[in-house]
């Protein structure tokens, strides 16, 4: 898992949008209703019914004349047309104003208002009703000793019964009754009454019908019946609300919790990770460290088996040249040897002259193996320190072929040497140079000794001045290299020679020395011979 | 062993007729509490003596006895509620119709802000449920104080002593409901307390006079206590006009406000009805009914008995019932009387 890369970034960044908008849907659906809230409700509702209940027990005791008063009545429609108001404007009341329950507090506080206003005409209705009911028995009472006594108290008895049984019969019995009465009367205060009376029980027999209707609409107003629809709606959804709400808030815990764990499953990881990668860097230095240190060991050793091997070739060469010293100094000896063995025998008889002669051959003799000594002893000197100078050409090659002339001789190789001018100087160091010219004749040498195929052995070391540098060069009558052994012909350990003759490490040191001296080193591809080209600074 | 027998059951006899009747007892006592004997006699009763709201917000109050005569709530600061509501009047103005801005006449006789809180509804024809509706009447009516909110506010913003006032009392600027609310907190507290029928009614017998006792007897008999009860004797009820014989017919002529509640309901039964008045200080808010027509309280008690209950009544029994009403004037409300000064701290 690799938790940086860009792309799982980007979607781990959606998820957690996702899974913070999920939590968001959750929790809004997961919110319980404030109780406060929801008693309050239930109070105010409760009250509403307790108002409804009192007002109708109000209007059954005016009914029945035991309350004389209507301020109780106003009160109890003052407060409950306040709290249907409140129900309908107050923010409290919020959840029951909903789509569900709205249409029925507007049903309610509708049928509530037609009430109050049934409830004022009856109010009204009842004052003349009972004004007319109180005057009647008056009026009756005034006809009692006349001859209309009879048809006065039936009359009286049946609007009686009439406010009890609402009948067409007993209306029709009525208005026969009063026709029965005389339109007017010739005593002015009996006419008076009787127009009362007229008046009053036409008043009771219309009032008494509409008050009966009123009072009947009242008592089956359905006000509580929405009321309690109101109600019971309001706790449906108050419970709905209320289960998923709480299967919601299960859900949100549930949520919360696995969100939780994941987080500590994802910390516990990242926490390995970054202690793998602590541990990683630690050991990354360790391994620096070491392998700085494995690399610096393999350096000196390096060099340490540089100096090794140059000195190594150095004695190689000196080897291969030990055969042609001793064959160089050999020669010299047995002349000397033979001068003297001459001497010797000649000793009685030997003109002084010819004793001159030999001692001064064998002086000579010496003189020149001396020469070759020191030629070596120069040599073989660790010239690595030597300070460089400037040295005639001729003269070091001249240091080189003494070594060695001997061997060219032997193999029948000739050597050329061929200088453009005999004061040419070059500036370095004369071993090192010396070095390298030996080396390219032993190759040379090596090439041409044991070739059938190439009569006319012969080596040419040549000298010219160009711009200013020396150029000197060492042909050989072979016909050059092959080109993949140019490529690698100054690597080092790269050899032709069977194993145990070269070291494959002359070509390359000597390329090293050359370069040291400020000089370059190179075999020349054009020359159809074998030829090598040192350049110095002259 | 008889007597034996007789030792021992007669104690136990005792003693069931003993658990027996104090279980009646017990059980009788319990089917009425105290309290409910009382709301008992307490819904029965027909008039009951006037009492000022304890929960009154005196600083309000007082500044809405300023307001109340403030001429700015008027257009051309012309009129003042006090205008047409007078205290000296028994708050009302004696005039069958008030004279508004620019002397226009009003259409109803203008009835007495005393005591109107406790009205059931406001206006002769029941339009608005409370004082706090019934002022944008006045203030808009351009026959009245022909003005706007905007106007009046603007008004008392620019007198730096009305802002300080608000400041100090509600703790914030001048406005339409504020003001309001200081007008109808001084006119709840415009109650006429112990008038000599509620000194009665609480049991001061010497009250009231012979005849008035008299006449409150036959204002219960003939039946005016039918719509004329409550604390307010009226005021929480409405009647139609004439019920017994057309009083507008007999009176000449049809006027625009004759229809009454019609206006607000739209319906027939709702012609010609409007509020029974109260009848406290009764003596003092003449002329009488809502057109304003009879200036004699004799006469309109006559009327009355003749349009509303049919009756004719006697001349002497028309004196008493006077004299009666007359025992309903109570006293000037004490908020009028009392300095400002004394509840600011």
């Amino acid at each position: 898992m690799n938790p940086l890369k860009s792309r799982n970034k980007t979607i781990f960044t959606i998820i957690s949008i996702l899974i913070i908008f999920a939590l968001g849907f959750i929790y809004s659906r997961s919110s319980v209703s404030d109780i406060t809230v929801h008693s309050k409700i239930l109070h105010t509702l409760e009250q509403s019914k307790i108002a409804n209940h009192d007002l109708n027990e109000n209007v059954l005791r005016l009914k029945t004349f035991l309350l004389q008063s209507y301020d109780p009545l106003v009160r109890d429609v003052g407060k409950q047309l306040s709290l249907c108001k409140r129900l309908h404007s107050d923010p409290t009341y919020e959840s029951l104003r909903r789509e569900q329950t709205l249409p029925l507090l507007n049903d309610y506080c509708q049928f509530l208002k037609e009430k109050a206003d049934l409830i004022e005409r009856y109010k009204t209705q009842h004052s003349i009703l009972r004004n007319s009911m109180k005057y009647l028995p008056i009026v009756v009472k005034h006809f009692s000793d006349t001859k209309y006594s009879d048809t006065t108290h039936s009359l009286f008895s049946n609007v009686i019964l009439y406010n009890f049984d609402r009948s067409e019969d007993l209306v029709d019995n009525i208005y026969e009754l009063l026709r029965k009465l005389p339109k007017k009367l010739s005593n002015k205060k009996d006419n008076e009454m009787m127009e009362s009376l007229r008046l009053h029980v036409n008043l009771i027999v219309n009032y008494s019908v509409t008050r009966a209707t009123l009072e009947e609409k009242i008592l089956s107003s359905l006000v509580i019946v929405k009321l309690e629809h109101l109600v019971n709606q309001y706790l449906d959804w108050y419970q709905v609300r209320q289960n998923r709400g709480i299967s919601y808030h299960f859900v949100l815990v549930f949520v919360c919790f696995g969100l939780g764990l994941w987080v500590v499953i994802i910390f516990k990881r990242l926490q390995s990770l970054t202690d793998d990668l602590h541990d990683l860097n630690a050991n990354l230095e360790m391994k620096v460290a070491k392998r700085t240190k494995e690399l610096s060991e393999a350096m000196s050793k390096l060099e340490d088996s540089q100096t090794v091997l140059t000195q190594s070739a150095k004695m190689t060469a000196l080897g291969e040249m030990a055969g042609g010293i001793a064959h160089e100094i050999n020669t010299p000896l047995s002349a000397i040897l033979m001068n003297a063995e001459m001497l010797m025998d000649r000793a009685d008889q030997a003109s002084p002259e010819l004793i001159r002669k030999r001692t001064e051959a064998i002086v000579k003799i010496v003189a020149r193996v001396s020469k070759i000594i020191m030629g070596l002893k120069r040599f073989s000197r660790n010239a690595d320190d030597a300070e460089r100078s400037r040295v005639l050409v001729q003269t070091i090659v001249d240091d080189t072929l003494t070594l060695c002339s001997e061997k060219f001789k032997s193999h029948s190789v000739n050597l050329e040497i061929k200088l453009d001018r005999s004061d040419l100087t070059v500036l370095c160091v004369p071993e090192h140079i010396s070095q390298v010219l030996l080396n390219f004749l032993n190759n040379s040498l090596y090439a041409l000794k044991d070739t059938d195929a190439i009569s006319d052995k012969w080596i040419s070391i040549h000298a010219s001045k160009q711009d200013d540098q020396v150029e000197i060069s060492v042909t050989d009558a072979g016909t050059g290299l092959p080109e993949s052994i140019q490529a690698k012909l100054m690597q080092p350990f790269f050899t032709t020679k069977p194993p145990g003759v070269g070291t494959g490490l002359g070509l390359s040191i000597s390329k090293g020395i050359v370069e040291q001296s400020g000089g370059e080193m190179f075999y020349d591809k054009r020359c159809p011979n074998t030829r090598f080209v040192i350049r110095l600074p002259a | 062993m008889n007597r034996l027998k007789q030792l021992v059951l007669l104690p136990i006899l005792v003693l069931a007729l003993y658990g027996i009747f104090y279980y009646v007892e017990k059980s009788s006592a319990n089917q009425y509490s105290n309290t409910e004997v009382q709301n008992f006699i307490y819904k029965s009763s027909t008039i009951e003596p006037l009492e000022v709201p304890s929960d009154l917000d005196r600083r309000k109050a007082f500044l809405g006895r300023e307001l109340f005569s403030d001429k700015r709530l008027s257009k051309g600061n012309q009129v003042s509620c006090h205008s047409c509501h007078s205290f000296e009047i028994g708050g009302a103005d004696g005039r069958q119709f008030s004279v508004g801005v620019d002397g226009k006449l009003g259409i109803v006789n203008a009835p007495t802000v005393f005591n109107s809180a406790k009205n059931f509804k406001q206006f002769w024809n029941g339009r608005e449920e409370d004082l706090f509706g019934q002022i944008d009447g006045p203030i808009h009516d351009p026959r009245e104080m022909g003005t706007t909110w905007d106007e009046i506010v603007e008004k008392l913003k620019a007198d730096q002593m009305m802002v300080l006032l608000f400041n100090e009392i509600f703790d914030a600027e001048i406005s339409k409901d504020r003001i309001i609310g200081a007008l109808v907190e001084f006119e709840t507290a415009l109650v006429t307390e112990d008038s000599p029928f509620d000194l009665f009614l609480k049991g001061d017998h010497d009250a009231l006079t012979e005849s008035q006792i008299a006449g409150f007897r036959k204002f219960e008999t003939y039946g005016c206590v039918a719509c004329h009860q409550g604390q307010n004797i009226g005021g929480n009820m409405f009647l139609s006009m004439g019920v017994a014989f057309n009083y507008f017919a007999e009176r000449g002529g049809y006027f625009e406000s004759d229809v009454g509640r019609f206006v607000v309901t739209g319906q027939e039964h709702d012609r010609h009805v409007f509020k029974v008045p109260s009848l406290r200080n009764v003596q003092l808010t003449a002329p009488y009914f809502h057109d304003g027509s009879e200036p004699s309280l004799e006469n309109a008690v006559r009327k009355m008995a003749r349009y509303q209950l049919g009756r004719k009544l006697p001349k002497e029994d028309i004196k008493d019932i006077t004299e009666f009403l007359k025992s309903l004037t109570g006293k000037k409300p004490k908020i009028l009387s009392e300095a400002y000064e004394s509840v600011k701290k």
